[in-house]
């Protein structure tokens, strides 16, 4: 199950950032969140969704702020003076949403998975996001023309 | 002068009077605005826009707004778009507005039970403007091509 959703997610990662926000990526599947964290230029904003169906758990989105910004000027048509914190959180937060749910769309299309609201979190929260109901892990460093931004994934299999 | 100001006015009046109003229900600001961004280039330059943040807001509105169209998510905090789709076509005078579904709910289990409840149309997320566009021509009628397709990354102020 865990190479299958590897695939789903990566191919939603790349149809929804190409999308919706017009940006090429590359990914790099062996990367962690560490290397993130050291390239960043400014200070990550963070999602995170819950789901339940045949696999329970939550992906979490990092995205360092400046790449943000350019996601939500592209994604609401703002000019970059425009963006406020309040767009930049939606923006996030509808982006781990569309993931979410096209992860899912992408591994079975038959099974139904039940989304939460999407919430922000902190960093020390993501980090420590993989508690022991859910062992299974996996991280996606997302390099794009602005920078490199992170998703990570942790579920259980019912 | 006077009667010719006066015809001008009717016309201006009659074209206004023909423009579309929609509902756009989405929990998120960003989708809510580039899905109105997304309509107005698919050939309603025109229309009018009411916003909602979940199906609650968006059944007080339809008590004092009559729309052509409702574009409704399907997750969403307080009530989410099935139950919207519920209340509407319960509703003798509501159950007459189509209901077009924008989510990232992919499975053809939702899928069906969105159109089984009553749905128009269903789109999912992440979405192309065709998808928009074949869509509301579907259940609108034919669009006319207003030249504004094209020009679909246009700033729209929301």
């Amino acid at each position: 199950m865990t190479e299958a959703l590897k695939t789903a997610m990566t191919t939603s990662i790349s149809e929804v950032l190409e999308t919706m926000f017009f940006m090429t990526i590359d990914l790099n599947e062996n990367a962690t969140a560490d290397e993130l964290l050291k390239d960043r230029g400014t200070p990550p904003i963070i999602s995170r969704i819950g789901f339940r169906g045949k696999l329970t758990g939550f992906f979490i989105f990092m995205v360092p702020e400046n790449i943000l910004n350019t996601m939500t000027e592209t994604f609401m048509g703002l000019d970059v003076d425009a963006v406020t914190e309040t767009h930049l959180q939606g923006t996030v937060l509808e982006a781990i949403n569309m993931i979410a749910g096209n992860t899912f769309s992408n591994l079975d299309d038959q099974a139904v998975f039940d989304l939460d609201i999407p919430e922000l979190i902190d960093m020390n929260t993501a980090m420590a996001s993989c508690p022991e109901n859910a062992p299974e892990g996996y991280f996606l460093l997302v390099e794009t023309f602005a920078g490199k931004l992170g998703l990570k994934v942790c579920f259980r299999s019912e | 002068m006077m009667q010719v100001k006066t015809l001008i006015e009717s016309v201006k009046n009659a074209g206004e009077a023909m423009a579309y109003k929609m509902l756009v229900v989405d929990d998120s600001l960003p989708m809510r605005s580039i899905i109105i961004r997304t309509i107005k280039a698919s050939g309603f330059s025109n229309a009018e826009f009411l916003q909602a943040g979940n199906g609650k807001e968006a059944l007080e509105v339809l008590e004092n707004e009559w729309v052509d169209l409702v574009v409704t998510d399907y997750n969403m905090p307080d009530m989410n778009g099935m139950e919207l789709i519920s209340e509407m076509k319960g509703d003798d005078i509501l159950n007459a507005i189509p209901v077009l579904v924008i989510t990232t709910e992919g499975s053809q289990k939702k899928v069906d039970e969105f159109i089984e409840r009553g749905a128009a149309g269903y789109i999912k997320k992440p979405f192309t403007p065709e998808a928009i566009r074949t869509q509301l021509a579907k259940i609108l009628g034919e669009v006319e091509d207003d030249g504004s397709f094209e020009d679909s990354n246009d700033d729209v102020d929301f």
